[in-house]
C-alpha cells in the first residue's frame, strides 16, 4: 500500500502490480502462490525480481503477461500498464497487450523453441499477425537498414512509397517480415542472419537459441520485457553476452526490463533495481547498491551471507535455517517467521507492509516499523 | 521392404500349399478340356510334381516320390506369378475362362475407391474432433468428441452398418423408397438417387472419378450416393482411434514450452493451435497411418460383404471358400504392397514435417 | 520407508480423485466388471446347453409390448414374454445372449493374455539383447503388420478348419506383434534411464535388472492396451464370426447371432440389434476403462 504512495516518480512508471494474490487449484488443495505483490517497474530500468526457485517469480512474470496455467484464480489485485488495469481486460486486448506492449522470454531456449518452425518464420510471424500494426515500425526499421546498404537504394523508394499508401499485401507484406525478422537476427547479434533465419532450432547452440528468443522479444519492440531465468541454462562466458546485448537491446528500443533470477551476481552486474521475493510476497525492494550495502530484511540477509565470494574469507559458509513453506498451508502472519532468527510475537500473527525505511528503501519486516 | 513382401509370401505360399492337398495348387490352371496326361505335364511344369511322377492319379493322392519338396514348389511359384502368370479364377459366378489377374484388376478400384473415401473421411472428422477435444478438455465438447470417438472404436462395424441400412433404408423413407440404397457401387433406386444414369468410359477404374472425366453427372452422383454409407462404415473404427491419438498427442503438445512461448507473443490463439501446436501434434497420427490404412484395407473386407460392395474385398471370402488360392495370395501381396509403400510415404511425409528426422 | 509409502499414499489418493472426477472412466469399470462378473456367473443364470434346442414353431416370435418396432406381421407366439424376442430357430434371444458372452469373452482374455506374455517376453528380449536378435524380430514383426490382420484370420480359417481354438489362433497370430513392438519401444526408453546406470553399477545382474526393473517399470502401457484390446479382439471376432466364419450356425456368439439375424433384419431387426448392442456395450467398457487407466497412470497427463 505506501508503495502506491511512495516518492518514486510517478510519471515514469510504466508498469505497476498491486496487492496482487493468487492461488493455484491443485488436488492438494489451493497453493497459496502470490500473497499481495507490491511492485513497480520505471520507464527504461532493469528490475532485478530475486528470490529462491518456487517464491512466485515467474507466476509473477506469467500474470503480467496474462498466461497463466488453467488453474489459477487471481483474488484481488491491479496490474496497471500505464495505467490500463491488464486484469479488468478482456482477453483479446490481453493478448494486444502481449503483441506490443508486454514481451516475455524465458528460461531454457531448448524447449521454449517449437522444434518444427523454423526460427526466422517464429519471428516473422510475429508482425505478419498484425499487419495494420507492425506496417510502420517494420518499413521504418528496414528504411534504417536499406540506408546503411548500397543496394538498399531502389528498395528505398518503394518501401517509402508503401509507407505513404499505408497499405500492403499480405504477400507483400510477408516478404517484408522476412526482412525484418532477418535484421532482428542481425541486431541480436547471430552470425549469418539470412541462413539462420531458415535454420530449425535443434541446429543452434543454446546461447543462439536465446539470442533467438531475444529476438522475438524486440521485434515487438515491447515497453515491458519480462525475462525469466534467461541466463540459468547456458554458459557463464554465454550469460554475460547475453545480459550485455539484453542492456543495449534496452536502450535501443527505450524499454524496461524486469529480470527474473536466482542469481545474485547477474543482479549486481545489470540492474538498476531489486525486488526481493519470498514465498509469494515481496519482501525488500530497493537500489541495487542499497541491496548490496546495506540489506534490512532477514531474508536479504540470509541471502546475501549465503553467496560465495573470493573476496571474503569465511569459515563456513551460512545458510538460511529451515526450509521454504508449503504454500497449500503458508504460515500465519509473516510468511518467514519460523525460519527467522529476529522473529517475535507480532511476526506470527499479523502480516507485515511494505514500508519505506528510508528513501526508496521498502521492506515488509516489523523491525522497521 | 522387399524382405517383408518375402517373408509374406512364404507365410502365405505355406498356409495355402503346405497345408492344403497338391491338387490346389494346379486348379487356377487347369482348362476344362485337359486330360489327365495333360495336367500331369501342367503340374510337372509349375514345379509341383516331379519328373519322376508317372500318374496323376498319384499325384492326386500325394504320394511323397510324386511331390517336389515345399522349398523347390516355392521357387517354381515365385517364377510363375513374377511372370504375370496368375491363372483361371476359380471365383463362382465368373467365366472360368477369365484369368485371375484380370478378375483382381477389375475388382480392385473399387475397393481403392472405398478405401480412399474412408480415408477421407478419417482425416476429415477425426482430425478436427481431435483438436476439439484437447483445446475443450474436459468440457462439454471434450466428452461429446469423446463418445463419438470411443463409441466408433468400440462399435461392431458390421453391426453400424446394418444399424444404418436399417435405419436409412427402412425407417427414413421419401414416397416409399429409402433415402439411400442399402447395397452396390452404383446407386439407381433411392429416394435421391438418379434411376438411369447411363454409361461412362474407364480411365483410373473408380467409378467417382472416371465418371467425372467422361463428364456424366448422374453417374457421378449415383456413385458418390452409394458410396455414403460403406464408406461411413468403414471409417468409423479409424475415426475412433484418431480422434484419440490426435487428441492425446494435442494435449500433450499444448502442455509443452514452446505452447506457452507462442501465447506469450500474442499471435491468435488460432494460429497457436494450428501452425504451432497441431505440427507437432499430428505427427504420432502420421505415425499410425500406416496401421491405419491397413485396417482400412482389411476392414474393407466385411463392409464389402455387408454392402455387396463389387470390391476384391468381397471376392475374397469366395475365393477362401473356392479355394482360389492364387487369388488370395494376391490380394494379400498387392495389399502388403501397398502397406509398404503407404508406411514409406509416412516416413517421408515425417521427415518433411520433422526438421530433427532429416539429419 | 516411510516416504515411499507417503508418495504410494498420495499415488492412490490422486488415482482415486481422477476416477472420481470422471464418471465416464467409472462407467467403463462398471461395464466390464460386469461382462466378466456375467461371463463368470452365466451358467448359474442360464442352461448352457440350451443353446442346442430349437423349437421352429417359435421362430422369430417378438411378443414384448414393450417395444414395437413399427414393423407390419411381426409374429407373436404368445406364451411366456421374451424380453429380447426369439431368434431364427425359435430360442429365447436374451438368453443365447447371456450364454454367448463367455464364450467371446473368454476367447478375447486368451488372445489377450497370450499376445501380452509373447509381447513381453520378445519385446523385452530383442530391446534387451539388441543387435541380430532385435533385428530378426522386428522384422518378423514387420511382415506381420504388413497384412490386415483380419485377411490372414479369413485364410488361416478356411485352411485350418473353423472351429473356436483355430479361431483363436488366429486372431491371435495377427495380434502379437502389436505386443512385441510396444514391450520393445517401451524396454528400449527404459534401459537408458540413469538408474539402470546405476543397477548396473552396484553390480546388479543382467537378468535381475530386466525382470525387477526394466519389465516392471515399462509394463504399464502394455496393460493399457491390453485393456483396450479385450473390446477390439471382441470387435475382430465378431466380425470374423458374422461373415460366416463361424463353427455353427446354431452357436451361441455374439456375431453368429448377430449374422443369423441379419438375412431378416428388415423383418426381425431384434435379431441383429441386441447381440450387437451386447458387443458394442462390452468393447465400449474395456475401452473407456483402458483410457481411464492412461489418463489415470501417465504422469505426462498429470496436472
Amino acid at each position: 500500500m505506501s508503495l502506491t504512495q511512495g516518492s518514486e516518480d510517478r510519471n515514469r512508471v510504466v508498469l505497476r502490480v498491486s496487492n496482487l494474490k493468487l492461488n493455484f487449484h491443485t488436488y492438494g488443495g489451493d497453493v497459496k502462490v502470490l500473497d499481495g505483490i507490491e511492485l513497480y517497474v520505471r520507464k527504461g530500468e532493469i528490475l532485478g525480481l530475486v528470490g529462491e526457485s518456487g517464491c512466485g517469480k515467474s507466476v509473477t512474470a506469467l500474470a503480467i503477461a496474462g498466461l497463466l496455467p488453467q488453474n489459477a484464480e487471481i483474488l484481488s489485485g491491479e496490474i496497471l500498464l500505464e495505467g490500463k488495469n491488464l486484469l479488468a481486460a478482456k482477453k483479446e486486448e490481453i493478448r494486444k497487450a502481449r503483441l506490443s506492449e508486454i514481451a516475455m522470454v524465458f528460461q531454457d531456449p531448448m524447449t521454449y523453441l517449437n522444434p518444427v518452425i523454423p526460427i526466422g518464420k517464429q519471428i516473422s510471424e510475429i508482425v505478419e499477425s498484425d499487419r495494420q500494426l507492425f506496417l510502420k515500425p517494420v518499413i521504418e526499421e528496414l528504411l534504417n537498414e536499406s540506408s546503411t546498404s548500397r543496394a538498399g537504394y531502389v528498395e528505398r523508394k518503394k518501401l517509402e512509397r508503401i509507407l505513404k499508401d499505408g497499405n500492403v499485401s499480405k504477400r507483400e507484406f510477408g516478404k517484408l517480415a522476412k526482412l525484418y525478422a532477418i535484421s532482428m537476427l542481425r541486431k541480436v547479434r547471430l552470425p549469418d542472419p539470412e541462413r539462420v533465419y531458415s535454420m530449425y532450432p535443434f541446429e543452434l547452440s543454446g546461447g543462439m537459441r536465446q539470442r533467438a528468443m531475444i529476438a522475438m522479444a524486440l521485434a515487438r519492440k515491447p515497453k515491458i520485457l519480462l525475462a525469466d531465468e534467461i541466463t540459468t541454462a547456458l554458459d557463464v562466458t554465454v550469460q554475460a553476452q547475453i545480459l550485455k546485448l539484453l542492456r543495449e537491446l534496452k536502450d535501443q528500443i527505450d524499454a524496461s526490463i524486469v529480470l527474473i533470477t536466482h542469481d545474485l551476481a547477474v543482479v549486481a552486474e545489470v540492474c538498476d533495481r531489486v525486488a526481493v521475493m519470498y514465498a509469494g510476497n515481496i519482501v525488500e525492494v530497493a537500489d541495487v547498491e542499497r541491496i548490496f550495502s546495506n540489506p534490512l530484511h532477514p531474508y536479504t540477509k540470509g541471502l546475501l551471507e549465503s553467496i560465495i565470494r573470493p573476496d571474503v574469507v569465511k569459515d563456513e559458509l551460512k545458510s538460511i535455517r529451515g526450509s521454504v513453506p508449503n504454500l497449500i498451508n503458508p504460515p500465519p502472519g509473516c510468511r518467514f517467521h519460523p525460519r527467522c532468527p529476529f522473529a517475535f510475537g507480532r511476526c506470527s500473527i499479523e502480516k507485515p507492509n511494505l514500508i519505506e525505511a528510508e528513501p526508496n528503501h521498502y521492506v515488509s519486516c516489523f523491525l522497521y516499523g | 521392404m522387399v524382405f517383408v513382401l518375402f517373408g509374406l509370401s512364404i507365410i502365405v505360399f505355406y498356409l495355402t500349399r503346405g497345408l492344403l492337398p497338391p491338387n490346389t495348387a494346379l486348379a487356377p490352371y487347369i482348362t476344362p478340356r485337359m486330360d489327365d496326361a495333360a495336367k500331369l505335364s501342367l503340374a510337372k511344369g509349375l514345379g509341383v510334381a516331379t519328373s519322376a511322377c508317372q500318374s496323376f492319379e498319384d499325384f492326386s493322392m500325394g504320394k511323397s516320390y510324386c511331390i517336389t519338396p515345399l522349398w523347390n514348389q516355392y521357387l517354381s511359384w515365385l517364377l510363375t506369378v513374377l511372370s504375370g502368370n496368375w491363372g483361371y479364377t476359380l471365383l463362382p459366378g465368373i467365366s472360368g475362362s477369365q484369368t485371375t489377374w484380370d478378375v483382381f484388376a477389375g475388382r480392385f478400384p473399387f475397393t481403392a475407391e472405398l478405401a480412399i473415401a474412408a480415408s477421407i473421411l478419417t482425416i476429415a472428422i477425426g482430425i478436427p474432433l481431435g483438436i476439439i477435444s484437447a483445446t475443450h478438455n474436459n468440457k462439454l465438447p471434450d466428452h461429446l468428441s469423446r463418445i463419438v470417438s470411443l463409441g466408433g472404436y468400440s462399435i461392431p462395424q458390421f453391426w453400424f452398418a446394418v444399424m444404418l441400412q436399417l435405419i436409412f433404408v427402412i425407417y427414413v423413407n421419401v414416397n416409399g423408397q429409402g433415402l439411400l440404397p442399402a447395397n452396390g457401387a452404383l446407386a439407381t433406386s433411392c429416394a435421391i438417387c438418379i434411376p438411369n444414369p447411363g454409361t461412362i468410359s474407364t480411365f483410373t477404374g473408380l467409378p467417382v472419378i472416371d465418371s467425372l472425366l467422361s463428364g456424366n453427372i448422374s453417374y457421378f452422383w449415383d456413385s458418390l450416393i452409394a458410396l455414403i454409407l460403406p464408406s461411413l462404415t468403414l471409417a468409423i473404427t479409424s475415426i475412433g482411434a484418431l480422434t484419440r491419438i490426435v487428441r492425446s498427442s494435442m494435449m500433450e503438445v499444448l502442455r509443452q514450452d514452446y505452447i506457452l512461448l507462442a501465447r506469450s507473443k500474442g499471435i491468435k490463439e488460432r494460429v497457436v493451435i494450428y501452425r504451432h501446436a497441431l505440427r507437432n501434434a499430428i505427427l504420432p497420427a502420421i505415425t499410425v497411418s500406416g496401421l491405419i490404412i491397413a485396417f482400412l484395407l482389411g476392414g474393407a473386407v466385411i463392409i464389402e460383404i455387408i454392402f455387396s460392395w463389387p470390391g476384391v474385398g468381397q471376392a475374397s471370402l469366395s475365393a477362401a471358400y473356392v479355394l482360389d488360392i492364387n487369388f488370395l495370395e494376391l490380394y494379400v501381396l498387392v495389399t502388403a504392397l501397398i502397406i509398404v509403400v503407404a508406411n514409406l510415404v509416412v516416413d517421408i511425409i515425417y521427415a518433411k514435417i520433422d526438421p530433427r528426422i532429416r539429419y | 520407508m516411510n516416504q515411499a509409502q507417503s508418495s504410494r499414499f498420495q499415488e492412490a489418493r490422486y488415482a482415486f480423485y481422477l476416477f472420481r472426477r470422471n464418471p465416464v472412466v467409472l462407467a467403463g469399470a462398471i461395464i466390464s466388471m460386469a461382462a466378466l462378473i456375467l461371463s463368470i456367473l452365466s451358467p448359474y443364470i442360464v442352461n448352457p446347453s440350451l443353446w442346442r434346442i430349437t423349437d421352429l414353431t417359435k421362430r422369430l416370435c417378438w411378443n414384448n409390448h414393450m417395444i414395437n418396432w413399427g414393423i407390419r406381421n411381426v409374429f407373436d407366439c404368445g406364451g411366456s414374454t421374451y424380453i429380447l424376442g426369439t431368434d431364427s430357430y425359435g430360442r429365447d434371444l436374451l438368453k443365447m445372449i447371456i450364454i454367448a458372452i463367455p464364450l467371446d469373452m473368454q476367447i478375447s482374455l486368451e488372445v489377450v493374455f497370450s499376445a501380452v506374455l509373447i509381447g513381453v517376453v520378445f519385446g523385452s528380449v530383442a530391446a534387451y539383447a539388441g543387435g541380430i536378435i532385435d533385428e530378426f524380430v522386428l522384422r518378423i514383426t514387420d511382415i506381420f503388420l504388413a497384412v490386415p490382420g483380419i485377411l490372414l484370420a479369413i485364410v488361416m480359417m478356411v485352411i485350418l478348419g473353423r472351429t473356436i481354438p483355430i479361431l483363436t489362433f488366429a486372431v491371435l497370430v495377427t495380434w502379437w506383434p502389436t505386443y512385441v513392438r510396444l514391450m520393445r519401444s517401451q524396454v528400449l526408453s527404459e534401459k537408458e534411464k540413469p538408474y539402470v546406470e546405476s543397477l548396473k553399477a552396484i553390480g546388479a545382474g543382467r537378468f535381475r535388472i530386466l525382470f525387477r526393473h526394466i519389465i516392471p517399470n515399462s509394463i504399464y502401457p502394455i496393460i493399457v492396451q491390453a485393456t483396450l484390446d479385450i473390446g477390439s479382439v471382441i470387435l475382430t471376432v465378431s466380425a470374423l464370426t458374422f461373415i460366416g466364419l463361424t463353427p455353427s450356425p446354431l452357436l451361441p456368439e455374439l456375431g453368429t447371432l448377430a449374422s443369423s439375424g441379419a438375412q431378416y433384419v428388415f423383418t426381425a431387426p431384434w435379431l441383429t440389434i441386441f447381440p450387437g448392442l451386447a458387443i458394442l456395450i462390452i468393447s465400449l467398457g474395456f475401452n473407456l476403462l483402458g483410457d481411464g487407466i492412461r489418463d489415470v497412470f501417465d504422469p505426462r497427463l498429470r496436472r
